[in-house]
């Protein structure tokens, strides 16, 4: 399949957005640009924190992502089944060698009825490349230049060996305002440090190229409005969200029985799934989820270098236990970093031969395996080994799943002591100090699984960078790269499917199981579309209904 | 509910909501702590100001199938004066029905080696008293000898408990207290097949700073946790309870709520049979009575059961029967929820008892008994508040029917009985602030000297309600109430005089509670320059905080409430106002201020109301908070000044 094919999959959103009906319809510019009266449907969610920064280069944090993506809209984005579709594009680019030109779909406005323009995406493509924030430091290094052919059209030339990327991550963020991020980025480049600088910055009445408009924040409030100018707008759905702050989850449980909010924008814990799915009140919408959580081991380090001795510790993993008992059914066990319902990505034939064992089984086979990669009766494994595990805070499945392995290995006879710390420290630890012998860790899974390539690819073993495992391997690394810089979704796909092959081959780290999403609303409104990572999505917000 | 469960809560006081906290998820970077707080271990702890370090505290936990086997070691250094006089008795808290005390010993170790242990008159075994609560609960003192600075204190004993539900167990270690810890250890030892999550279940937290916490297991189904250099906690001022903000670990071999509701129904079912009796005297408080049935019945048992606890055995835990409550006229929580169940039961009335925990709060979880207070619940035909179920509070002597206690609101609950089997864990609902209202109009009329005749009308709903209603009903009676009245008024009015007063509905629970004074004061305005007086509109400003550079905890607000206050001053005749202060609007996350100032025929007005939303702020909204009460302060503390014209 190629890019080309993209309309053919873009068709599939219309049922939910009727989003088809724009994208390839030749609506003219001055429909386009004509505002929609709205009802007054508000739609009150909590929040769990306010984000720190509505600047879309640098926000990383969860929050500040949520919000910016409601605001801003990409050239292309995934869709609910995962599609890759044009948003501000009109349509796939075409691709001619290191060449990509993308043509901008017509009568696209800003918020304030402006023009959004082949300047808008050049500027803010261009204050990337100057600002090299750590997380797209890499995809945008592909990124030679960016022509502008005419308002609607634009011409990129990209480094073939990063042209994968470029079109199908870079392409998705927020394009911004020219017109008011310009002098802002001007003086942060100024000073110095724009990294720095430029974090907390933003407008002050910022413009969307999104669904939706921040019209107020208040400590603890933002009160978003929709995007009279948003070309996909049908009077759909509701005109105002309203994002709340509570401090812990029983305070956001009590608003919503009291109806102040209709939702909480936060994935509950197994414990509470478990209680509220016998009250009646709440309503529970269950996703397949995105977090997967993984056993990474210092490569760097004996006997974690030791395959044998990693196969013998994966073998001994009961995952049926942990979803069991531990995430009480609200989870799967996991073989692979690609979730099962990342369905093109996904490779069927990575799961474990031993997946069936009981717990003694696997323990009994561990060790035969331990004692065959030379570790047999405590040989070469008698210190004791530090296992890092973030806080029960940043997730409250984690420490309960590192005692379990924790124990696990005891009973194989590994003396592993783990230590658990808040998210921050855990993660200078980990990832720029490499100061472990394992973690415990989650990645969160995108349509697009370029995460494999920036966990395992060893350009990325370096001190404060991705691989923190200190994986490498040459031929991974040349599938890696091939996956990269293909823009044929078919030829990426078989290289996807080889990675995911070395990867459970070699086992950098294991797999452990993805827990599923579960979330909280009340029955006001209907129209909410499922993604894997919960129904909390522009999606939803844009097809909502009183019902 | 009764001291033993008591005893369980407070053990228990980890399960608090924190591993739920949306905001800690991903909180603000700046106010995290200064990293010098967690730079250990050569810190020089006197010079820090803290009287004692406890150097190692250990805590070692098995159960044998039947019993628990609780082992405490602990090393506590003096550090000042201050710290030997307030460390160097040492107290180890038991209860007799469930535990048994095997002290192995008790001794002091003096800077230069010696080792001192108490002489046998410097120990004693005392029931541990509180006021109406009477149980086996004892106290087992030391008074440990030759403790100055520089000695270390160390206590090593030995409890065997015996858990109310058969076969299970349940404990907790806190990892934080309120002076630093250099080192501390939790060891837990299970028969070999339990497993840990599918036998037993942990709960872990790194409270609000993160104290690392290090965990390991060895083969004999032992389990370690532990923590170095933790830091004593901060006293900051209005800082959540403890075991909302402390790191810690808790087990517990209970599966589901509903285990628990299985073995609370089991001793309470036949209990709650209606008898002969209770009928009878249910028809006979309803006889007569206006409102309706369940509001004449709570209100009776209310007003009449008094609080007292006699828990003895599984009396902890299993209430007395509803007749002779009802012949005695006292009891604690479950007695008096189960006499009003069984009223109300007797009388064709639906009603269930529930277990609640009102000092904190249960964690969903975290299945545990871990309720200290019962309550009765009844279902609505429609919904108040988000909640199907109205909440009845036995023990709170003077509280409106309908209202559900701040300190039960909100609250994780354990419905039991019903259909007879059935049980239902939910949420008590939280009232919004209207539902919390006092309304205080003080009305003054001003005379040329200066002078004031003044009237103060009081009306409460909600919680002000029963708290007022309790404070002047119970607390302060006789002459206490006067007194308490003529400080009111002078506060209203420098050197007021209390004149009379009225109380209206203190025994009327259906009427909402409502009090006027009246009173006089001389020079309430002053005056200021020829011909003009200045004086202040009689609204109270709030008490003002300090903005700080870090906060560590979030900042308890109080309840959700809503304060009316409309203060009028009626000008002597002639007189014209020639400054009138500006209003003022404030509106935030976590409530609301304005206060409007206005003049009509011949008076002042100043109307302020004041909205609390929350229990509790973010710590990073901690100096917004102190912003938001100086603007409001600002606002009511602006005089008024009137010329004659």
């Amino acid at each position: 399949m190629s890019v080309n094919d993209l309309a053919l999959k873009g068709n599939e959103l219309a049922r939910y957005i009727f989003l088809t009906l724009f994208l390839f319809s030749s609506l003219s510019p001055a429909t386009a640009s004509l505002a929609f009266p709205h009802s007054s449907k508000t739609l009150k969610i909590a929040i769990g924190d306010e984000p720190i920064t509505l600047n879309p280069f640098l926000a990383r944090d969860v929050w500040s992502v949520k919000v910016i993506n409601l605001l801003f809209d990409g050239l292309y984005d995934y869709g609910p089944n995962l599609t890759y579709v044009p948003i501000l594009a009109s349509g796939p680019p075409e691709v001619r060698n290191d060449t990509l030109v993308i043509k901008l779909r017509s009568g696209l406005s800003w918020s304030d009825g402006s023009r959004l323009t082949t300047k808008d995406v050049k500027f803010t493509l261009e204050a990337l490349k100057k600002l090299k924030p750590p997380h797209l430091r890499d995809v945008i290094s592909y990124l030679k230049d960016v022509e502008i052919i005419d308002d609607r059209t634009l011409k990129m030339r990209v480094d073939p060996k990063g042209l994968g990327l470029v079109l199908y991550d870079l392409l998705t963020l927020p394009i911004v305002n020219e017109r008011q991020w310009r002098p802002l980025l001007d003086e942060a480049l100024s000073k110095g440090d724009p990294l720095t600088n430029f974090y907390k910055i933003w407008p002050s009445k910022l413009l969307s190229s999104g669904p939706f408009v921040l019209k107020s924040w208040r400590a603890g409030t933002l009160v978003l409005v929709r995007n009279r100018f948003y070309p996909y707008d049908r009077n759909k759905g509701i005109s105002k969200l309203v994002l709340k702050v509570y401090l812990n989850l029983n305070e956001a449980l009590l608003a919503l029985r009291r109806g102040e909010v209709d939702y909480i924008w936060v994935g509950l814990s197994p414990g509470y799934a478990e209680v509220l799915s016998r009250e009646r009140k709440v309503k529970l919408a269950l996703s397949p989820g995105d977090k997967i959580y993984y056993l990474g081991f210092n490569l760097r380090k004996e006997p974690w270098s030791n395959l044998g001795f990693r196969k013998a510790l994966s073998t001994a993993i009961d995952r049926g236990f942990i979803v069991t008992f531990i995430l009480k059914g609200y989870g799967e066990g996991a073989y692979s970093l690609v979730p099962k319902w990342n369905k093109y990505w996904y490779n069927p034939n990575v799961t474990l031969p031993v997946a069936k064992l009981t717990i003694d089984e696997r323990l009994t086979k561990a060790k035969e395996m331990l004692i065959k990669a030379g570790y047999g009766r405590g040989n070469g494994i008698s210190r004791e080994y530090l296992m890092l595990v973030p806080s029960p805070h940043s997730d409250p499945n984690l420490y309960k799943i590192a005692i379990f392995l924790q124990n696990t290995c005891t009973r194989l006879g590994i003396k592993i002591k783990v230590v658990f710390l808040p998210l921050r420290e855990f993660i200078n630890e980990v990832f720029k100090k490499h100061s472990f012998d394992l973690f415990l860790y989650w990645v969160r899974a995108k349509p697009y699984p370029d995460y494999l390539r920036y966990m395992f690819c060893s350009n990325f073993t370096g001190g404060g960078m991705t691989n923190a495992f200190g994986y490498s391997n040459p031929y991974f690394d040349k599938i890696a790269s091939r996956f990269a810089e293909e823009a044929d979704l078919t030829k990426a796909k078989e290289a996807v499917f080889k990675m995911q092959e070395i990867l459970t081959r070699d086992l950098p780290c294991i797999p452990i199981c993805i827990v599923r999403r579960v979330e909280v609303y009340r029955g006001v409104f209907t129209g909410w579309i499922t993604t894997p990572w919960g129904i909390g999505n522009k999606w939803s917000f844009l097809n909502l209904n009183e019902g | 509910m009764g001291d033993n469960i008591r005893r369980l809560a407070l053990i228990f006081a980890l399960l608090l909501t924190l591993p739920t906290s949306l905001a800690t998820l991903f909180s603000q970077p700046q106010v995290l702590p200064p990293p010098s707080r967690y730079s250990p271990p050569t810190r020089r702890y006197a010079e820090e100001g803290y009287d004692a370090v406890w150097l190692v505290r250990v805590k070692r936990f098995s159960f044998n199938g039947t019993h628990s086997i609780i082992r405490v070691y602990y090393k506590l250094k003096i550090l000042t004066d201050a710290g030997a006089d307030k460390f160097f008795e040492r107290r180890i808290i038991y209860n007799r029905d469930w535990e048994t005390l095997i002290v192995n010993s008790m001794r002091t170790i003096l800077p230069n080696g010696t080792v001192l242990e108490p002489p046998p008159d410097a120990v004693q075994d005392l029931p541990l008293v509180k006021e109406r609560m009477y149980s086996n609960a004892r106290q087992r003192v030391y008074q440990m000898p030759g403790v100055k600075v520089g000695s270390i204190i160390e206590a090593n004993y030995t409890l065997i408990e015996r858990f109310p539900i058969k076969g299970e167990f349940q404990d907790s270690f806190l990892f934080q207290d309120g002076i630093p810890i250099r080192y501390e250890k939790y060891v837990v030892t299970l028969p070999p097949n339990y497993l840990p999550f599918r036998d037993w279940n942990i709960l872990e937290d790194l409270g609000v700073e993160g104290i690392p916490i290090e965990f390991k297991s060895y083969a004999n189904n032992t389990y370690v946790w532990e923590a170095r250099n933790v830091p004593a906690l901060l006293k900051e001022p209005g800082r959540p309870p403890l075991e909302e903000i402390v790191p810690g670990i808790a087990i517990s071999s209970i599966k589901s709520w509903g285990e628990i509701a299985k073995w609370w129904w089991g001793l309470v079912k036949e209990v709650l049979k209606p008898s002969k009796e209770i009928y009878a005297k249910a028809l006979e408080v309803i006889k007569g009575g206006r409102g309706s049935k369940a509001a004449l019945l709570y209100h009776w048992v209310e007003k009449n059961i008094k609080y007292v606890a006699l828990e003895f055995g599984l009396g902890g835990f299993k209430p007395y029967k509803p007749r002779t409550v009802l012949r005695n006229l006292y009891g604690d929580c479950k007695d008096g929820a189960t006499l009003l169940a069984s009223m109300l039961r007797s009388v064709n009335l639906s009603a269930y008892l529930t277990l609640i925990c009102s000092r904190g709060d249960v964690n969903p979880e975290f299945p545990a008994l871990a309720f200290d207070h019962a309550i009765v619940a009844i279902p609505l035909e429609k919904e108040v508040y988000g909640s199907k179920w109205l909440f009845l509070d036995t023990t709170t002597v003077t509280n409106p029917y309908g209202n559900i206690p701040v300190h039960d609101q909100g609250k994780w609950a354990l419905i039991v009985g019903i259909n007879d089997s059935d049980y239902l864990f939910t949420q008590t609902p939280e009232y919004p602030p209207e539902i919390n209202e006092l309304n205080v109009i003080k009305e003054l009329i001003l005379n040329e000297t200066g002078d004031v005749y003044g009237k103060v009308v009081i009306n409460a709903t909600g919680s002000y309600d029963w708290a007022l209603r309790y404070a002047f009903k119970m607390a302060l009676t006789g002459e206490l109430r006067e007194r308490f009245l003529k400080r009111y008024v002078a506060a209203v009015a420098p050197g007021a005089e209390l004149i009379s007063y009225r109380i209206s509905n203190l025994e009327n629970y259906s009427e909402p509670f409502s009090l006027i004074m009246y009173f006089k004061a001389k020079s309430y305005a002053t005056p200021y320059g020829a011909n003009s007086m200045m004086f202040r509109l009689p609204l109270f400003p709030p008490s003002r905080l300090a903005k700080v550079k870090w906060r560590y905890y979030p900042y308890v607000l109080g309840f959700p409430s809503l304060v009316k206050e409309e203060g009028k001053v009626t000008l002597p005749k002639g007189w014209i106002i020639s400054f009138l202060p500006r209003g003022v609007e404030l509106k935030k996350y976590w409530g609301e201020f304005s206060v409007k100032y206005s003049s009509t025929n011949g008076k002042v007005i100043g109307d302020s109301i004041t909205i609390i939303k929350y229990r509790e702020i973010p710590r990073w909204m901690y100096n917004d908070y102190v912003e938001f009460l100086d603007e409001y302060a600002k606002g009511v503390e602006l005089p008024v000044i009137i010329t004659k014209g």
